[in-house]
Order: C-alpha cells, then sequence, then structure tokens
C-alpha cells in the first residue's frame, strides 16, 4: 500500500512543480506534475495563493501559477521541517 | 504544608535552579521549531505541539523564579505565603501534566473530543483533589513519559535514524529521571541531585537532535 501523503509533502511536491519547470507552469501541468485530483489541487493552490507562496498569472494562453519568493522560502525550510516532524513521528 | 519546589541537598540549592533554566531554554527552541511548522503548514497539531512545549518551559520558569526567591531570600512575603501554600508547586504540576497529556494527545493521535475531554477531565480531578502532590506528581509524570517514550521507540524503530532515536532517548531518560525522583522521597535526597542530572542529560539530548535538525537544513539550503 503506498503511504498517504501528508499536507506538508504535498505543498512541498506543488511548490518544486513550480520550481523546476523554472518557476512557472500551467494548471494542467502541475495536475499532472502533483499527482492530485482536480479538486484537490485546485483547494491546494487556492491555499497556497492565500499564503502568498504561489501566485496567478493571466495571460493570453490562459492562467499560469508562479512561485514567490515566500514560496521559495519555504522549500528551503521544508526540509528542515521534515526532519524535526519526522523526529517525533508527525 | 511545607515547600515543595525546595528539593535535594542544600548545597544542590540553585544549581537546580540553572539545570532549570537550560530545561527552559531547550523546550522553548522546540516549542519555536514547532510553532514554525505551524506557520507552515498551518495544521493544529504542530501549534498543540508548541504550546505544550511552552508550558513545560513556563513550569520550569516558575520553579527557576520561586526557587531563586526562597533560596536568596528575595522577598519575606513570599516566603510566609509558600510556607502556606506552596501555589509555585501547584503551578508547576499543573503546567506539566497537561503538556504532557497535551503530548500523549498528539502523538497517540487522539482524535475523538470526547476522548480528549474526557482525559483532560480526568488530569483536571488529580491536579485539584490530590494529596500527596510530589509523589502522584512524579509517578504520573513518569506513566506519561514512559508511554511517549514508548510512542518514540515505535517511531524510532519505524524511521531507523538519528534524529528519531535521539528523540527516543531524550524521552526515555526523562521518564528515568522521574523513577529516581519518586524513590528519593522515600529514601535519600541524594537521589534527587541523580535525577535532575538524568533530566539534564535528557533535555541535552533533546538539544542536540535540535540542533542537528537546525545544522542539516543550513547544509541543504548552502547546497
Amino acid at each position: 500500500m503506498v503511504a498517504r501523503r501528508e499536507k506538508l509533502d504535498i505543498i512541498k511536491d506543488i511548490l518544486e512543480s513550480i520550481r523546476d519547470k523554472g518557476g512557472t507552469i500551467k494548471p494542467t501541468h502541475l495536475l499532472y506534475k502533483s499527482n492530485l485530483s482536480h479538486d484537490s489541487m485546485k483547494r491546494y493552490v487556492g491555499d497556497l495563493i492565500q499564503k502568498e507562496l504561489v501566485e496567478e498569472l493571466e495571460e493570453k494562453r490562459g492562467k499560469k501559477y508562479t512561485i514567490t519568493n515566500k514560496g521559495l522560502k519555504f522549500l528551503s525550510d521544508y526540509q528542515q521541517i521534515k526532519e524535526f516532524t519526522d523526529s517525533f513521528g508527525f | 504544608m511545607g515547600i515543595l519546589v525546595l528539593n535535594g541537598p542544600t548545597w544542590f540549592w540553585g544549581i537546580d535552579v540553572i539545570f532549570a533554566l537550560v530545561f527552559t531554554l531547550v523546550t522553548i527552541l522546540i516549542a519555536l521549531m514547532s510553532f514554525k511548522a505551524y506557520k507552515l503548514t498551518k495544521e493544529p497539531k504542530y501549534k498543540f505541539f508548541s504550546l505544550s512545549f511552552i508550558l513545560i518551559s513556563l513550569s520550569f520558569l516558575v520553579f527557576s523564579i520561586f526557587n531563586s526567591i526562597l533560596i536568596f531570600h528575595l522577598s519575606d512575603k513570599i516566603n510566609l505565603l509558600l510556607s502556606a501554600f506552596d501555589f509555585a508547586f501547584f503551578i508547576q504540576v499543573f503546567l506539566t501534566l497537561l503538556a504532557y497529556m497535551i503530548l500523549i494527545i498528539i502523538t497517540f493521535k487522539i482524535k475523538d473530543p470526547k476522548v480528549v475531554s474526557l482525559l483532560l477531565a480526568l488530569l483536571l480531578l488529580f491536579i485539584l483533589f490530590s494529596h500527596q502532590y510530589t509523589l502522584k506528581y512524579h509517578l504520573t509524570s513518569l506513566v506519561l513519559l514512559s508511554f511517549l517514550s514508548f510512542q518514540f521507540f515505535i517511531n524510532y524503530q519505524e524511521k531507523q535514524n538519528k534524529n528519531s532515536n535521539l528523540v527516543f532517548t531524550s524521552f526515555y531518560l526523562l521518564a528515568c529521571a522521574e523513577l529516581f525522583y519518586i524513590i528519593n522521597i522515600f529514601t535519600t535526597e541524594y537521589l534527587y541531585v541523580v535525577g535532575q542530572l538524568i533530566q539534564l542529560l535528557g533535555f541535552l539530548v533533546l538539544f542536540y537532535m535540535f540542533m542537528r535538525v537546525l545544522h542539516y537544513g543550513s547544509t541543504k539550503r548552502k547546497a
């Protein structure tokens, strides 16, 4: 059985997907990369936009998501937090 | 009722205050790291984890403040008050046991609000209507810390990494310290010193784990 991803892991996966695509990604690519359902992805991205980790851009060709500096900092803090929470078994 | 915050041989009075300040510092650092996890994820368990360590930290701070007042005779009024009713120890018991109970609730992933309410109600009843405070306080702490150590041992077996081993070792040492505090009540007061040294070791192990996590983060950032 595949272990369920924690919220922290999902956030990290979404941000890493955007960063690895040069900082900007189309929603369809993000859906594929993040391995989430459409509804879940919308909910998570909405949450990340609210937390200012991601920005939504409206372009002629459609919507795109960009990782912010705060999002990049989150990724660098992520490993530290993951190490800490894993130590206690969260 | 005597003054319960003063323990062990007289030559050790003051040294345990320094120890308690070290415990305060370590628990604050753990609380801050957990709050950072909460800020990133907004997951309530990290907020409560942080809260439990703040409570432990406050408990040690209360111990340090009132012990210092007693040892250095800083206030006759407080000395008199503590001789009549040792409220400082009462606060310490309340904060510590509440913190351990919150840790149990989070670590054992108890989510049913009815079970959580029951555990907290039992704890409150114990604190409000208790005699032989010192014995019951250390016995309850021993039970709660043993359960936590067991859970952290299971986590270590699953993760098989050094940091989870350090967390388990730290809580195991804290539980052992409680055992010495209990035996100290019936035998020699020097066992209080042994208990304190084991508790110091337990918190230093936790601090070492914290430093490893910090260092891990910084090396990753540099990479």
